[in-house]
């Protein structure tokens, strides 16, 4: 790999970053009821049937 | 029904979920050419060869890591543990990664992996190697902890566990292997977080799982001769814990003896006593008890080992103490 190809590759690298950094920044925050979901793959789209509450 | 032993029974289910799906691999020490260090594995490199089961350095920190990454991108690892007191190294994976990908990435990463290996105490094997760990996995949101107790519900476990899209903590024992017990051929599958009634009984519940459920069997025995009928619930799966199945026995025997391998500061005992007490308070004629191990690190001398050990001798005793019988403690 030449220097111009590390940098293509730094490069791509920081405007992912900068994308999910972007995304994240714009995104509004998480309903209160998205502190139960995604702890379990059944959970997807509900509250954790297998987490305490 | 062929009768197995535990460790044919565990062997079968991985040969089975091998073939049924490509994506099944074995990983860990020794687990290839010398067939794994309890023989769990007989056979399966000669028949699957070595892409899908692969001996790793001694290094389960890094093989853990690896199962994990396997798994984020498609794959189903089982990652063997020579013993589940030497995946204490690989704590930092399970419990960091396998455990928090799917919560931490809004539900887009799953991670299907089962670790497994045996646990806790089997003889003389001192305090560093022979230790319970299923309360602390236990305690971990995102991961399922399943210990069966017989060859049935060995086979039938693994292949829920293997299919499962979460990350499952498969807990054996070594002195589990060489139990013989029926098991049913071809598809067997025991769902996970179903607990399972071992004997019935209308006096007491003996709450137990793993190794501990022939314990529970032999104090029932006992008691059976002193005219008193327990029933020995086998959890099967710590977490998620069977909710139903603990209220349905208790509503039945109205008293309660958990009955844990480990220590009993803040073990899955505490956690089942909770449970009933919130689910069915009025069902209770006696405030449960728990046998546990000594809390203190297991003794290499036999005799006090033996004394740190729980015995059907002391489940008897927990047991004659909430029907308020004379325990002659």
């Amino acid at each position: 790999m030449d220097d111009e190809a590390i940098r293509q590759l730094d490069e791509s690298v920081k405007a992912e970053v900068q994308d999910a950094w972007d995304f994240a920044e714009q995104s509004p925050d998480p309903e209160p009821g998205e502190l139960w979901t995604d702890v379990y793959a059944a959970d997807a789209g509900r509250p954790a049937a297998n987490a305490e509450q | 029904m062929p009768t197995l032993t535990y460790r044919d029974a565990l062997n079968q289910a991985l040969r089975e979920e091998m073939q049924r799906d490509p994506n099944v691999f074995l990983m860990g020490e020794e687990v290839g050419v010398y067939q794994g260090a309890y023989k769990v594995s007989r056979g399966l490199l000669e028949e699957f060869g070595p892409l899908r089961v692969v001996d790793t350095p001694i290094t389960e920190l890094g093989f853990a890591g690896v199962g994990v990454g396997a798994a984020m991108v498609g794959l189903r690892p089982i990652i063997e543990f020579m013993t589940w007191n030497f995946a204490l190294l690989a704590m930092d994976q399970i419990v960091n990664s396998a455990a928090k990908m799917r919560y931490m990435s809004g539900g887009q990463v799953s991670v299907p992996i089962v670790f497994r290996g045996p646990c806790g105490a089997a003889l003389q094997l001192a305090a560093q190697h022979s230790q319970c760990f299923e309360s602390m996995y236990a305690n971990v949101p995102g991961l399922k902890v399943v210990m069966p107790a017989t060859p049935a519900d060995a086979k039938g476990l693994l292949k829920s566990a293997i299919r499962d899209d979460d990350p499952v903590v498969f807990m054996e024992g070594e002195m589990l292997y060489n139990v013989r017990g029926e098991v049913p051929e071809g598809e067997h599958l025991v769902p996970i977080g179903v607990a399972d009634v071992k004997r019935a009984g209308t006096d007491v519940t003996l709450i137990c799982y793993g190794k501990t459920v022939a314990v529970a069997l032999k104090a029932a025995e006992q008691l059976a001769a002193e005219g008193i009928e327990a029933e020995v619930l086998d959890l099967r799966t710590v977490r998620p814990l069977d909710r139903t199945a603990l209220g349905e026995s208790v509503s039945r025997t109205h008293r309660a003896v958990v009955v844990e391998e480990g220590w009993p500061f803040a073990g899955v005992g505490a956690q089942v006593v909770d449970d009933i007490q919130r689910g069915s308070f009025d069902e209770l004629d006696a405030p449960i008890l728990r046998v546990t191990g000594a809390d203190v690190p297991m003794p290499y001398n036999k005799h006090l080992e033996r004394a740190a050990k729980v015995s059907p001798e002391k489940v008897v005793r927990a047991a004659k103490q909430v029907l308020y019988l004379d325990a002659g403690r």
